[in-house]
């Protein structure tokens, strides 16, 4: 299992501690329940390669991994991907300086999607003082 | 060869005129090199006197540009812009600028101690690509708060893009008395410039009209770093973190 694996895995059981009955933040989870059954896939680079973890939405707005064909595809160095977790840097710096690779339809859009989706997390690592 | 980009943010500040003045001071003593990678608004090739122009030339199964000769205040340089192609407007799509300009980074062959790159406003794709090829950049702004916004931007793309800075030259922000000589401060307040913001972390250097080639080589020896947000420590803290709380799931 790659670091990039690993620290997804972190991510997904962090999430299952806090996913409760109160959403951190309204427009989350009006986002999340229009998005229940995307499939989106998430490529992260290293010195040593590319790992790749696709992930879905089920009904109860949950994010698990999956093995179906993914909808959109973000790309990023895995020093991107920790920065943007611990909030050294902004999505939308890394999304307008090309640090970020979308593909997909209406990836720009999605790419919005991303930067909440990013937001949530950075939320969960706080919540934890992780960061 | 040591490249030194000339950057702003906003236009009109006088990017221009102050790499002219950058690579005329260095021609003093070094073989210098100026390029100008504005696509869409370049205008170097008015303030040098072009002698000779570019070359294309077949090298084995590979094309190489050999760039212009100019010459400005006697001082010979070498020269290379897309004006010396056209002259007229540029209407390629965005994403081209910085293929062009990459291309040209790749293929023209400097002979020179120095080159002077003259950068456009904004923080477009062709400005990006020469901060690759960057070794120290100089700051230009304005005496005005419009200025330091852009300015402020540009900071922060070249501690994006790890670029060190020689200084910052504030344009417009003194006058020279033309009998006396004596240089007359038109801002100057207790704490730098009156009422306009400037760049703090980044020194000051001389600007126009005449830059002194000892204290400008001495600034592009000595850039500083920009400090980033981003800290290696911190990142590998969460990896670390996040790799355990990953396995612990297991």
């Amino acid at each position: 299992m790659s670091d990039v694996e690993e620290i997804i895995d972190g991510l997904l059981r962090l999430q299952s501690l806090v996913v409760g009955p109160k959403p951190v933040d309204e427009w989350v989870l009006e986002r999340a329940k229009e998005n229940i059954g995307n499939v989106a896939m998430i490529r992260v680079y290293d010195d040593k390669g590319v790992s790749e973890v696709t992930l879905k939405l089920t009904e109860d707005l949950k994010i698990v991994k999956t093995n179906e064909k993914p909808k959109h595809v973000i790309t990023m160095h895995i020093d991107t991907f920790l920065d943007l977790l611990s909030g050294d840097l902004d999505f939308r710096d890394a999304y307008v300086n090309g640090l970020l690779d979308f593909q997909g339809e209406n990836y720009h859009i999605h790419a919005l999607l991303w930067s909440k989706a990013f937001e949530r997390l950075r939320w969960i690592l706080k919540k934890y003082r992780v960061i | 060869m040591k490249t030194v980009t000339v950057v702003a943010g906003k236009g009109g500040v006088g990017k221009t005129t102050i790499s002219v003045a950058i690579a005329r001071a260095l021609a003093e003593r070094f073989k210098v090199g100026l390029f100008d990678v504005d696509i869409t608004g370049s205008n170097a090739h008015k303030l040098v006197k072009v002698k000779k122009s570019y070359d294309v030339v077949k090298e084995g199964d590979d094309i190489a540009i050999r760039p212009a000769v100019a010459e400005v205040d006697g001082r010979e340089i070498e020269f290379m812009s897309i004006a010396l192609v056209s002259e007229g407007y540029v209407g390629w799509r965005p994403g081209e600028h910085g293929e062009f300009v990459r291309q040209l980074f790749e293929r023209t062959q400097w002979n020179v101690d120095y080159l002077i790159v003259d950068s456009p406003p904004g923080s477009h794709d062709e400005i990006i690509e020469a901060l690759k090829h960057t070794d120290v950049a100089v700051l230009v702004t304005l005496p005005s708060e419009l200025s330091h916004l852009d300015a402020r931007r540009t900071v922060e793309l070249l501690a994006a893009m790890e670029v060190p800075v020689a200084g910052q030259i504030i344009n417009f922000s003194y006058a020279v008395c033309p009998k006396c000589g004596a240089r007359i401060e038109l801002f100057k307040g207790k704490k730098g410039l009156e009422g306009i913001p400037v760049i703090q972390e980044i020194p000051f250097m001389d600007g126009l009209p005449e830059i002194d080639t000892e204290r400008l080589i001495r600034a592009i020896d000595n850039p500083i770093k920009l400090k980033t947000k981003r800290s290696k420590i911190k990142r590998n803290l969460l990896k670390l973190f996040l790799k355990g709380v990953g396995r612990f799931a297991k």
